[in-house]
């Protein structure tokens, strides 16, 4: 069955949004808190192509919008417009056969993996349900082959978890057996939400691990969402740095770290911990989605934005290309529009000015 | 500063606790004894299940019904603090130490507004008048980075990262000596992490605090602390200077930390984790308690528990060392 899907070509797009929007509606009493907006762009207008056997991060803070475009692609928040293109066919998020139709092809693992079992259903149990709901196993035997498959796959032992209840679980497990029935149903495509956030720093890396193999071996395409670059590094091979529901910069992985072109790149970049040294994000930065101004012409980041100048408030930038694959939707480090390539002078006073904050 | 750094303010010695679940004994803290210098920042790194929180809590005395000190002392400025009962407890609690719990995102009543969350705290420890607890509210949100005209609002008009200061905010309104933060920033994103982290190490300086920073996340403590101790399985394996432990950690629960944590900038560094799990702490694993996830692992160290070692900088619990 996986062998069927090497042979598809590899890079073409196996997910892909067409002007994606999100609104939600903000209700009268919490109104002013967000100055008085009606809607929340969680999501806007995004175009973004997942290639087949890649794995993408999307990284960006509390409210940035990746999760809710995660959640949209896997049909669990209709979208307001736009579609979402999977194996080059629309998905109707309104019809119910569309809808298992994906589910077979495109998984998700949640952030909290405390949360994400039904703690009155078994292992053998959990793993089983999508497995009979999608028709794979129809007898009892086929049923336990697989189960006892997808355990040993994430590195338990099928042996001392099936009978297990989840609260006999440890983080770490929790995490890896719901990698184990996200995979059950041989998917394509693996949604992975902040699979690390809530987990100690010890067991991240076997989850990371993890997740590289199951792409390097099964060539499975994994869109993973984090909120540290330093995570992003580790696992991707491309980059979406989003803020205020739209993306600011989209490259590769080892171009987005040494690079960044996007300022707000670099204040990821400054606020990640180092092992050794301080971190430098900019003193005056309060990072907050709540300051972003939906109705408003000019870039998202204008508001937060050291940077920002008048070209900024004029009009949205748009994604220019910098470099292969590589784009940046920024006026003032891209000069946008004459098509001429930024200075790298230029963009050293630009990181020179984060470290120094003034 | 310095002079002062050389009195301890807490003081365990050999500090054993444990729980006690169905009749089954369940070893929290294994004979803990160090102290922590008036204004430091010292650190507390370990995996879940490690008893840096047990820790914590037993400095405030909040250890659970269903825990007892079974050995050893904690004192706090020469205070026997398990002694402690009735308006001195009180009295005590919040206005000597106070404590950021860890999670703070849900630590505030959402149908108050935070000014009056933090005139409760104080008028219930002290007597002062409106125009004073006035003062000191907008004096401390200051402290914090917070603008004054926000008291009014209710947590759900704060971000994140703001509601996380208005906790600090509320455990230095009775300006206690020592604050013991637990886990802070986890689950928190990078950007607010940062912030916290800043304002926390920030009200050292101002005010001369003392903090106990519990984390599992090894990244963060360069900046932030003067001193680390690492704990594993309730006992404590490794304890120094910060710099030193980073740079050149002795034990090998130490190394094994380090090489878990991802670092911005360099991909040649592959993360490595530890394997297998911590271990259940009702049946604890015989000598040293790491043996079993230990790549240095030898004869010695399944036999016979090693004992924590004065080195020339800090001390460390490995055979390997002595």
């Amino acid at each position: 069955m996986l062998a069927d899907k090497l042979e598809k070509p590899l890079y073409e797009p196996v997910i892909e949004t067409q002007n994606l929007t999100v609104r939600f509606p903000v209700s009268n009493r919490i109104k002013l808190a967000y100055g008085g907006q009606k809607f929340i762009h969680a999501v806007n207008q995004i175009n973004l192509e997942v290639e087949r056997g890649e794995i993408v991060s999307i990284v960006g803070e509390s409210g940035s919008g990746k999760t809710t475009l995660s959640r949209t692609i896997a049909g669990l928040v209709k979208p307001t417009s736009g579609t979402v293109k999977v194996d080059g066919e629309i998905v109707d998020y309104r019809k119910s056969k569309d809808l298992k139709k994906l589910w077979k092809k495109l998984q998700m693992i949640f952030q909290d993996p405390y949360s994400t079992f039904n703690p009155l259903t078994s292992v053998f149990e959990s793993i089983a349900i999508p497995l009979r709901k999608f028709g794979i196993s129809t007898n009892d035997a086929d049923l336990q082959h697989k189960i006892k498959e997808n355990i040993e796959r994430v590195g338990l032992s099928y042996q001392e978890l099936q009978n297990e209840y989840p609260n006999r679980l440890s983080g770490g497990q929790k995490q890896r057996l719901s990698i184990a029935r996200a995979l059950a149903v041989e998917p394509e495509v693996l949604i992975a939400d902040e699979p690390v956030s809530m987990l100690d720093v010890s067991l991240r890396s076997g989850i990371l691990d993890l997740l590289g193999d199951l792409n390097a071996k099964n060539g499975v395409t994994i869109i993973f969402i984090t909120h540290d670059l330093a995570v992003a590094q580790c696992i991707s091979n491309r980059i979406v740095v989003m803020f205020g529901g739209e993306i600011m910069e989209i490259g590769p992985a080892r171009e987005v770290i040494h690079s960044p072109l996007h300022p707000y790149t670099q204040i990821l970049m400054s606020a990640s911990p180092k092992l050794t040294g301080e971190t430098d994000l900019p003193k005056n930065y309060e990072g907050s989605v709540r300051k972003v101004k939906f109705d408003f012409e000019g870039c998202r980041f204008y508001t937060n934005c050291p940077l920002g100048n008048d070209l900024c408030t004029q009009k949205r930038p748009f994604l220019e290309k910098v470099g292969e694959n590589h784009y940046v939707a920024c006026a003032v480090t891209c000069c946008q529009g004459d098509g001429s390539k930024p200075n790298l002078s230029d963009l050293f006073k630009v990181y020179k000015f984060y470290k120094t904050g003034s | 500063m310095s002079k002062l750094r050389n009195q301890p303010l807490v003081e365990f010695d050999n500090l054993t606790v444990s729980y006690f679940i169905n009749k089954q004994e369940l070893r929290a803290l294994n004979r803990i004894s160090f102290h922590v210098f008036k204004g430091e920042i010292i650190g507390i790194v370990g995996e879940s299940g490690c008893g840096k929180t047990t820790l914590g809590i037993s400095l405030l005395k909040m250890l659970p019904e269903n825990s007892r000190i079974l050995e050893g002392t904690i004192k706090v400025d020469s205070v026997d603090v398990p002694s402690l009962k009735g308006e001195y407890l009180r009295k005590y609690r919040w206005s000597k130490v106070a404590m950021i719990f860890q999670s703070a995102m849900n630590a505030l009543d959402p149908v108050k507004t935070i000014q009056s969350q933090m005139i409760e705290t104080i008028l219930q420890h002290s007597k002062a008048s409106k125009e004073e607890v006035m003062n000191r509210i907008v004096t401390l949100l200051d402290i914090v980075g917070i603008n004054p005209s926000r008291a009014t609002s209710y947590p759900h008009e704060l971000s994140g990262g703001m509601k996380q200061r208005v906790v600090i905010a509320m455990a230095l309104c009775l300006q206690p000596d020592l604050i013991i933060a637990d886990e802070p920033t986890t689950a928190v994103d990078v950007v607010y992490q940062a912030s916290i982290l800043r304002t926390l190490k920030a009200l050292r300086e101002k005010l001369g605090l003392t903090i106990i920073l519990i984390s599992h996340d090894i990244s963060i403590m360069w900046e932030m602390t003067d001193r680390l101790a690492v704990m594993y399985a309730g006992k404590l394996v490794e304890i120094g200077k910060t710099q030193n432990i980073i740079l050149n950690p002795q034990h090998p629960y130490t190394k094994a930390l380090l090489n878990a944590v991802p670092v911005i900038g360099q991909d040649q560094k592959k993360i490595v984790g530890i394997p297998g799990s911590p271990p259940n702490l009702s049946s604890p694993p015989s000598g040293c308690r790491f043996h079993p996830r230990c790549a240095y692992a030898f004869e010695k160290c399944p036999t016979s528990d090693p004992p924590l070692q004065e080195r020339k900088e800090g001390a460390v619990a490995c055979w390997l060392i002595s």
